[in-house]
Protein backbone atom coordinates (compact mmCIF):
# COMPACT_ATOMS: atom_id res chain seq x y z
CA UNK A 1 0.00 0.00 0.00
CA UNK A 2 3.04 2.26 0.92
CA UNK A 3 4.94 2.14 -1.72
CA UNK A 4 1.72 2.37 -4.21
CA UNK A 5 1.30 5.35 -2.69
CA UNK A 6 5.11 6.72 -3.21
CA UNK A 7 4.63 5.51 -6.47
CA UNK A 8 1.44 7.53 -7.15
CA UNK A 9 3.57 10.32 -5.58
CA UNK A 10 5.95 9.95 -7.38
CA UNK A 11 4.66 9.68 -10.92
CA UNK A 12 2.34 12.60 -10.32
CA UNK A 13 5.17 15.01 -9.27
CA UNK A 14 6.55 14.06 -12.44
CA UNK A 15 3.55 14.23 -14.63
CA UNK A 16 2.88 17.67 -12.65
CA UNK A 17 6.55 19.31 -13.01
CA UNK A 18 6.03 19.99 -9.39
CA UNK A 19 5.83 23.95 -8.55
CA UNK A 20 6.04 26.15 -11.06
CA UNK A 21 9.27 28.14 -11.86
CA UNK A 22 7.82 31.97 -12.32
CA UNK A 23 10.70 33.74 -11.78
CA UNK A 24 10.72 35.86 -14.98
CA UNK A 25 7.46 36.99 -14.16
CA UNK A 26 8.33 38.02 -10.62
CA UNK A 27 11.20 39.74 -12.27
CA UNK A 28 9.16 41.13 -14.66
CA UNK A 29 6.68 42.36 -11.76
CA UNK A 30 9.40 44.02 -9.83
CA UNK A 31 10.96 45.37 -12.75
CA UNK A 32 7.31 47.52 -13.25
CA UNK A 33 7.32 48.26 -10.16
CA UNK A 34 10.44 50.14 -10.23
CA UNK A 35 9.09 51.64 -13.59
CA UNK A 36 5.84 52.65 -11.70
CA UNK A 37 8.46 54.59 -8.93
CA UNK A 38 10.45 55.82 -10.58
CA UNK A 39 7.75 57.82 -12.54
CA UNK A 40 6.43 59.23 -8.95
CA UNK A 41 9.50 62.42 -8.67
CA UNK A 42 8.46 63.24 -11.89
CA UNK A 43 4.95 64.42 -10.58
CA UNK A 44 6.27 67.42 -8.39
CA UNK A 45 9.36 68.25 -10.81
CA UNK A 46 6.43 69.28 -13.52
CA UNK A 47 5.28 71.57 -11.16
CA UNK A 48 8.28 72.63 -9.83
CA UNK A 49 9.55 73.36 -13.74
CA UNK A 50 6.54 75.42 -14.00
CA UNK A 51 6.84 77.38 -10.93
CA UNK A 52 10.57 78.60 -11.81
CA UNK A 53 9.28 79.38 -15.48
CA UNK A 54 7.10 81.95 -13.65
CA UNK A 55 9.18 83.04 -11.09
CA UNK A 56 12.54 83.48 -13.37
CA UNK A 57 9.75 85.90 -15.74
CA UNK A 58 9.55 87.77 -12.68
CA UNK A 59 13.15 87.71 -12.00
CA UNK A 60 14.79 88.33 -15.06
CA UNK A 61 12.34 90.40 -17.01
CA UNK A 62 9.36 91.37 -14.75
CA UNK A 63 8.47 95.07 -13.52
CA UNK A 64 10.91 97.82 -12.28
CA UNK A 65 12.24 96.69 -8.77
CA UNK A 66 10.45 99.72 -6.84
CA UNK A 67 6.98 97.25 -7.08
CA UNK A 68 8.57 93.60 -7.04
CA UNK A 69 7.44 92.12 -4.20
CA UNK A 70 8.73 88.39 -3.29
CA UNK A 71 5.34 87.27 -2.44
CA UNK A 72 3.81 88.19 -5.06
CA UNK A 73 6.07 86.28 -7.46
CA UNK A 74 5.53 83.51 -5.28
CA UNK A 75 1.90 83.79 -5.27
CA UNK A 76 1.68 83.96 -8.71
CA UNK A 77 3.75 81.34 -10.12
CA UNK A 78 1.46 79.11 -7.39
CA UNK A 79 -1.89 80.52 -8.76
CA UNK A 80 -0.51 79.63 -12.24
CA UNK A 81 0.95 76.02 -11.79
CA UNK A 82 -2.18 74.77 -9.29
CA UNK A 83 -4.19 73.06 -12.20
CA UNK A 84 -1.00 71.47 -12.90
CA UNK A 85 -0.58 70.16 -9.12
CA UNK A 86 -4.38 69.12 -8.73
CA UNK A 87 -3.97 67.45 -11.94
CA UNK A 88 -1.19 65.29 -10.99
CA UNK A 89 -3.71 63.47 -8.89
CA UNK A 90 -5.09 61.94 -11.66
CA UNK A 91 -1.48 60.48 -13.29
CA UNK A 92 -0.86 59.45 -9.87
CA UNK A 93 -3.87 57.20 -9.89
CA UNK A 94 -2.85 55.74 -13.30
CA UNK A 95 0.56 55.15 -11.89
CA UNK A 96 -0.90 53.73 -8.48
CA UNK A 97 -3.06 51.18 -10.55
CA UNK A 98 0.32 49.96 -12.28
CA UNK A 99 2.28 49.57 -9.50
CA UNK A 100 -0.36 47.75 -7.31
CA UNK A 101 -0.93 45.35 -11.07
CA UNK A 102 2.40 44.72 -10.45
CA UNK A 103 2.89 44.28 -6.84
CA UNK A 104 0.14 41.87 -6.78
CA UNK A 105 1.41 39.79 -10.30
CA UNK A 106 4.60 39.35 -8.36
CA UNK A 107 2.92 37.94 -5.04
CA UNK A 108 0.58 35.72 -7.22
CA UNK A 109 4.49 34.42 -8.79
CA UNK A 110 6.12 34.40 -5.37
CA UNK A 111 7.90 30.97 -4.56
CA UNK A 112 6.35 30.40 -1.45
CA UNK A 113 2.75 30.64 -3.13
CA UNK A 114 2.49 26.46 -3.40
CA UNK A 115 4.79 25.26 -1.14
CA UNK A 116 3.61 27.84 1.53
CA UNK A 117 1.42 25.23 3.54
CA UNK A 118 4.71 22.63 3.62
CA UNK A 119 5.20 23.58 7.13
CA UNK A 120 1.80 23.80 8.26
CA UNK A 121 1.63 20.08 7.07
CA UNK A 122 4.88 19.12 8.15
CA UNK A 123 3.50 20.67 11.68
CA UNK A 124 0.33 18.73 11.49
CA UNK A 125 2.41 15.16 10.83
CA UNK A 126 4.47 15.57 13.93
CA UNK A 127 1.33 16.15 15.82
CA UNK A 128 -0.55 13.04 14.34
CA UNK A 129 2.61 11.44 15.29
CA UNK A 130 2.11 11.36 18.48
CA UNK A 131 -1.16 8.72 18.40
CA UNK A 132 0.11 6.13 19.29
CA UNK A 133 -2.89 4.51 17.56
CA UNK A 134 -2.13 5.54 14.11
CA UNK A 135 0.65 3.41 12.58
CA UNK A 136 3.61 5.73 11.63
CA UNK A 137 4.17 4.35 8.10
CA UNK A 138 0.74 5.07 7.08
CA UNK A 139 0.72 8.40 8.57
CA UNK A 140 3.92 9.35 6.77
CA UNK A 141 2.33 8.45 3.45
CA UNK A 142 -1.28 9.89 3.95
CA UNK A 143 0.58 13.19 4.96
CA UNK A 144 2.57 13.37 1.80
CA UNK A 145 0.43 12.65 0.03
CA UNK A 146 -2.68 15.14 1.25
CA UNK A 147 0.55 18.26 1.35
CA UNK A 148 1.50 17.07 -2.31
CA UNK A 149 -2.04 17.11 -3.32
CA UNK A 150 -2.64 20.64 -1.80
CA UNK A 151 0.66 21.78 -3.71
CA UNK A 152 -0.03 20.29 -6.87
CA UNK A 153 -3.76 21.77 -6.59
CA UNK A 154 -2.33 25.53 -5.78
CA UNK A 155 0.46 25.58 -8.27
CA UNK A 156 -1.65 24.55 -10.68
CA UNK A 157 -4.08 27.71 -9.32
CA UNK A 158 -1.05 30.28 -9.32
CA UNK A 159 -0.24 29.30 -13.04
CA UNK A 160 -4.11 30.22 -13.75
CA UNK A 161 -4.00 33.07 -11.72
CA UNK A 162 -0.79 34.03 -12.68
CA UNK A 163 -1.58 33.43 -16.98
CA UNK A 164 -5.37 35.28 -15.98
CA UNK A 165 -2.99 38.65 -15.07
CA UNK A 166 -0.71 38.75 -18.00
CA UNK A 167 -3.95 38.39 -19.78
CA UNK A 168 -4.17 42.43 -19.56
CA UNK A 169 -1.41 43.35 -21.78
CA UNK A 170 -3.16 45.68 -23.45
CA UNK A 171 -4.35 47.41 -20.82
CA UNK A 172 -1.24 47.42 -19.20
CA UNK A 173 0.04 48.74 -22.17
CA UNK A 174 -1.73 51.93 -22.70
CA UNK A 175 -1.46 52.89 -18.56
CA UNK A 176 2.17 52.41 -19.09
CA UNK A 177 1.55 54.65 -22.39
CA UNK A 178 -0.19 57.55 -20.31
CA UNK A 179 2.87 57.37 -18.03
CA UNK A 180 5.04 58.41 -21.18
CA UNK A 181 2.73 60.38 -22.93
CA UNK A 182 2.83 62.23 -19.59
CA UNK A 183 6.46 62.39 -19.51
CA UNK A 184 7.31 63.67 -22.64
CA UNK A 185 4.05 66.53 -22.66
CA UNK A 186 3.96 67.65 -19.41
CA UNK A 187 7.43 67.07 -17.75
CA UNK A 188 9.04 67.51 -20.62
CA UNK A 189 7.05 70.32 -22.24
CA UNK A 190 7.94 72.56 -19.00
CA UNK A 191 11.94 71.54 -19.86
CA UNK A 192 11.80 72.90 -23.67
CA UNK A 193 9.80 75.99 -22.44
CA UNK A 194 12.09 76.52 -19.60
CA UNK A 195 15.34 75.95 -21.48
CA UNK A 196 13.80 78.73 -24.65
CA UNK A 197 13.23 81.39 -21.90
CA UNK A 198 16.89 80.63 -20.26
CA UNK A 199 17.92 81.24 -23.73
CA UNK A 200 16.82 84.44 -24.03
CA UNK A 201 17.14 85.40 -20.73
CA UNK A 202 20.99 84.61 -21.47
CA UNK A 203 21.13 86.70 -24.79
CA UNK A 204 19.70 89.68 -23.57
CA UNK A 205 21.96 89.80 -20.20
CA UNK A 206 24.78 89.37 -23.00
CA UNK A 207 23.72 92.03 -24.98
CA UNK A 208 22.63 94.30 -21.74
CA UNK A 209 19.03 94.23 -22.29
CA UNK A 210 18.39 93.20 -19.04
CA UNK A 211 20.63 95.62 -17.23
CA UNK A 212 23.01 94.65 -14.26
CA UNK A 213 26.48 95.69 -12.98
CA UNK A 214 28.81 93.75 -14.68
CA UNK A 215 30.10 91.01 -11.85
CA UNK A 216 25.85 90.19 -11.26
CA UNK A 217 25.60 90.42 -14.86
CA UNK A 218 28.49 87.05 -15.12
CA UNK A 219 26.78 85.93 -11.77
CA UNK A 220 23.35 85.90 -14.04
CA UNK A 221 24.72 84.15 -16.40
CA UNK A 222 26.58 81.35 -13.99
CA UNK A 223 23.55 80.74 -12.80
CA UNK A 224 21.40 80.44 -16.06
CA UNK A 225 24.06 77.63 -16.90
CA UNK A 226 23.79 75.89 -14.25
CA UNK A 227 20.05 75.81 -14.81
CA UNK A 228 19.99 74.80 -18.62
CA UNK A 229 22.86 72.09 -17.89
CA UNK A 230 20.42 70.50 -14.83
CA UNK A 231 17.61 70.78 -17.60
CA UNK A 232 19.67 68.67 -20.13
CA UNK A 233 19.80 65.87 -17.66
CA UNK A 234 16.07 65.70 -16.73
CA UNK A 235 15.38 65.46 -20.32
CA UNK A 236 17.21 62.66 -20.36
CA UNK A 237 14.82 61.06 -18.05
CA UNK A 238 12.50 61.04 -20.51
CA UNK A 239 14.14 58.81 -23.45
CA UNK A 240 15.32 56.43 -20.29
CA UNK A 241 11.62 55.92 -19.32
CA UNK A 242 9.97 55.42 -22.62
CA UNK A 243 12.56 52.66 -23.50
CA UNK A 244 11.64 50.92 -19.90
CA UNK A 245 8.06 51.63 -20.70
CA UNK A 246 8.70 50.07 -24.11
CA UNK A 247 10.39 46.81 -22.89
CA UNK A 248 7.85 46.52 -20.25
CA UNK A 249 5.60 45.98 -22.67
CA UNK A 250 8.09 43.88 -25.06
CA UNK A 251 8.77 41.71 -22.42
CA UNK A 252 4.87 41.08 -21.17
CA UNK A 253 3.90 40.12 -24.70
CA UNK A 254 6.57 37.49 -24.66
CA UNK A 255 5.63 36.55 -21.10
CA UNK A 256 2.05 36.37 -22.38
CA UNK A 257 2.84 34.45 -25.52
CA UNK A 258 4.57 31.97 -23.27
CA UNK A 259 2.54 30.86 -21.17
CA UNK A 260 4.08 27.12 -21.48
CA UNK A 261 7.40 27.84 -21.61
CA UNK A 262 7.85 31.04 -18.57
CA UNK A 263 10.76 29.17 -16.97
CA UNK A 264 12.53 29.04 -20.30
CA UNK A 265 15.99 30.92 -21.15
CA UNK A 266 14.06 33.21 -24.00
CA UNK A 267 12.16 34.81 -20.69
CA UNK A 268 14.93 34.92 -18.84
CA UNK A 269 16.83 37.32 -21.12
CA UNK A 270 14.09 39.29 -22.06
CA UNK A 271 13.15 40.42 -18.93
CA UNK A 272 17.02 41.22 -18.34
CA UNK A 273 16.68 43.81 -20.60
CA UNK A 274 13.69 45.34 -19.27
CA UNK A 275 16.09 44.91 -15.80
CA UNK A 276 18.69 47.08 -18.05
CA UNK A 277 16.77 49.59 -19.25
CA UNK A 278 15.25 49.94 -15.68
CA UNK A 279 18.87 50.43 -14.20
CA UNK A 280 19.70 53.04 -16.68
CA UNK A 281 16.46 54.97 -16.06
CA UNK A 282 17.51 54.94 -12.44
CA UNK A 283 21.25 55.94 -13.34
CA UNK A 284 19.73 58.90 -15.02
CA UNK A 285 16.98 59.74 -12.20
CA UNK A 286 20.30 59.95 -9.79
CA UNK A 287 21.68 62.24 -12.46
CA UNK A 288 18.75 64.82 -12.54
CA UNK A 289 17.66 65.23 -9.09
CA UNK B 1 0.23 53.38 -34.50
CA UNK B 2 -3.11 55.16 -33.43
CA UNK B 3 -3.80 55.04 -29.92
CA UNK B 4 -6.50 55.67 -27.32
CA UNK B 5 -4.28 58.12 -25.79
CA UNK B 6 -4.06 60.04 -29.43
CA UNK B 7 -6.67 62.88 -28.69
CA UNK B 8 -4.86 63.58 -25.87
CA UNK B 9 -1.29 64.25 -27.53
CA UNK B 10 -3.84 67.19 -29.46
CA UNK B 11 -4.65 68.70 -26.30
CA UNK B 12 -0.91 68.85 -25.53
CA UNK B 13 -0.01 70.13 -29.53
CA UNK B 14 -2.30 73.05 -28.22
CA UNK B 15 -0.43 73.75 -24.76
CA UNK B 16 3.11 73.61 -26.36
CA UNK B 17 1.18 76.57 -28.85
CA UNK B 18 0.31 79.06 -26.10
CA UNK B 19 4.00 78.34 -23.97
CA UNK B 20 5.14 78.74 -27.23
CA UNK B 21 3.41 82.02 -27.90
CA UNK B 22 3.91 83.36 -24.56
CA UNK B 23 7.92 82.71 -25.20
CA UNK B 24 7.38 84.61 -28.34
CA UNK B 25 5.93 87.55 -26.16
CA UNK B 26 8.89 87.58 -23.52
CA UNK B 27 11.48 88.02 -26.89
CA UNK B 28 9.45 90.43 -28.49
CA UNK B 29 9.51 92.49 -24.45
CA UNK B 30 12.63 92.11 -23.54
CA UNK B 31 14.14 93.36 -26.84
CA UNK B 32 11.58 95.92 -27.55
CA UNK B 33 12.62 96.94 -23.95
CA UNK B 34 13.34 100.58 -25.00
CA UNK B 35 10.71 101.48 -27.58
CA UNK B 36 8.16 100.93 -24.86
CA UNK B 37 6.73 102.31 -22.49
CA UNK B 38 6.19 101.01 -18.71
CA UNK B 39 2.61 100.56 -19.36
CA UNK B 40 2.92 98.63 -22.02
CA UNK B 41 5.50 96.69 -20.90
CA UNK B 42 3.05 95.87 -18.00
CA UNK B 43 0.82 94.97 -20.03
CA UNK B 44 2.44 92.75 -22.54
CA UNK B 45 3.87 90.84 -19.13
CA UNK B 46 0.35 90.47 -17.89
CA UNK B 47 -0.32 88.78 -21.12
CA UNK B 48 2.47 86.71 -21.18
CA UNK B 49 1.58 85.56 -17.24
CA UNK B 50 -1.81 84.48 -18.66
CA UNK B 51 -0.64 82.84 -21.23
CA UNK B 52 1.58 81.10 -19.19
CA UNK B 53 -2.29 80.18 -16.33
CA UNK B 54 -3.60 78.71 -19.78
CA UNK B 55 -0.39 76.20 -20.75
CA UNK B 56 -0.64 75.23 -17.25
CA UNK B 57 -4.68 74.50 -17.55
CA UNK B 58 -4.64 72.78 -21.33
CA UNK B 59 -1.75 71.00 -19.61
CA UNK B 60 -3.99 70.09 -16.69
CA UNK B 61 -6.82 69.23 -18.99
CA UNK B 62 -4.53 67.04 -20.85
CA UNK B 63 -3.31 65.17 -17.96
CA UNK B 64 -7.14 64.56 -16.65
CA UNK B 65 -7.81 63.60 -20.25
CA UNK B 66 -5.34 60.57 -19.98
CA UNK B 67 -7.58 59.90 -16.42
CA UNK B 68 -11.00 59.66 -18.80
CA UNK B 69 -9.25 58.03 -21.88
CA UNK B 70 -7.45 55.31 -19.35
CA UNK B 71 -10.62 54.83 -16.85
CA UNK B 72 -11.98 51.98 -18.13
CA UNK B 73 -8.52 50.15 -18.96
CA UNK B 74 -7.83 51.53 -15.03
CA UNK B 75 -11.22 49.39 -13.72
CA UNK B 76 -10.14 46.90 -15.58
CA UNK B 77 -6.70 46.50 -13.86
CA UNK B 78 -8.12 46.91 -10.39
CA UNK B 79 -10.53 44.24 -11.04
CA UNK B 80 -7.68 42.07 -11.69
CA UNK B 81 -5.59 42.63 -9.09
CA UNK B 82 -8.45 41.71 -6.70
CA UNK B 83 -8.61 38.92 -8.53
CA UNK B 84 -5.13 37.67 -7.41
CA UNK B 85 -5.50 39.26 -4.17
CA UNK B 86 -9.01 36.83 -3.16
CA UNK B 87 -6.52 33.85 -4.62
CA UNK B 88 -3.73 35.04 -2.51
CA UNK B 89 -6.23 35.35 0.31
CA UNK B 90 -7.68 32.00 -0.19
CA UNK B 91 -4.07 30.11 0.00
CA UNK B 92 -3.83 32.17 3.24
CA UNK B 93 -7.46 30.18 3.74
CA UNK B 94 -5.55 26.84 3.33
CA UNK B 95 -3.08 27.54 5.14
CA UNK B 96 -4.80 28.58 8.27
CA UNK B 97 -7.16 25.53 7.82
CA UNK B 98 -4.01 23.23 8.62
CA UNK B 99 -3.10 25.41 11.21
CA UNK B 100 -6.20 25.13 12.82
CA UNK B 101 -6.22 21.38 12.65
CA UNK B 102 -2.86 21.20 14.10
CA UNK B 103 -4.36 23.25 16.98
CA UNK B 104 -6.70 20.80 17.52
CA UNK B 105 -4.89 17.65 17.24
CA UNK B 106 -2.50 19.02 20.06
CA UNK B 107 -5.84 19.70 22.45
CA UNK B 108 -6.63 16.36 21.60
CA UNK B 109 -3.63 15.18 22.40
CA UNK B 110 -3.46 17.08 25.97
CA UNK B 111 -7.17 15.98 26.86
CA UNK B 112 -6.14 12.22 26.21
CA UNK B 113 -3.17 12.25 28.38
CA UNK B 114 -5.40 14.16 31.21
CA UNK B 115 -2.77 17.27 31.98
CA UNK B 116 -4.77 20.16 33.05
CA UNK B 117 -1.62 22.49 32.18
CA UNK B 118 -1.68 21.23 28.60
CA UNK B 119 -5.63 21.53 27.39
CA UNK B 120 -5.32 24.91 28.64
CA UNK B 121 -2.12 26.07 26.42
CA UNK B 122 -3.87 23.64 23.56
CA UNK B 123 -6.71 25.37 24.19
CA UNK B 124 -5.12 28.47 23.83
CA UNK B 125 -3.31 27.45 20.98
CA UNK B 126 -6.58 26.33 19.14
CA UNK B 127 -8.02 29.87 19.95
CA UNK B 128 -4.74 31.53 18.55
CA UNK B 129 -5.24 29.73 15.51
CA UNK B 130 -8.84 30.14 15.06
CA UNK B 131 -8.19 33.76 15.41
Amino acid sequence: MRIALLAFITGASLLTGCAANLKSVRDFADETKKISVAFDPLLAATVEQCKRKVETKLLYAGGPVRSFKPEEMTRTADDTCRSIAEANATAKKIDVVLFDYADKLSALAGDGVASSVDDDYDALSKKLADFKEIPKEKLTAVSALVKFLTKTAIAQAQKQAVAEALDHEEAVGVLGDALVLYTRRVYGGYLVDRKREIGTYSESIRDAIIAAPPLLAKLQLIELHKESLAITEQEKVIPSLEKSVAQMKASLKDLRKNLDRLSDKERRQEVEKLAKEVKALYQQLDKAF
Amino acid sequence: MATVLDPVAAIFDFADELGLLSSKLLTCRIKNKAKLNESARDDLLKLELQLDKATADVRALGIEALGVFTADLRAEIIATTRQADEFLKKIRKVEKIVGVSTAFVGLALAVIAKQPNAILAAAKAVETAIG
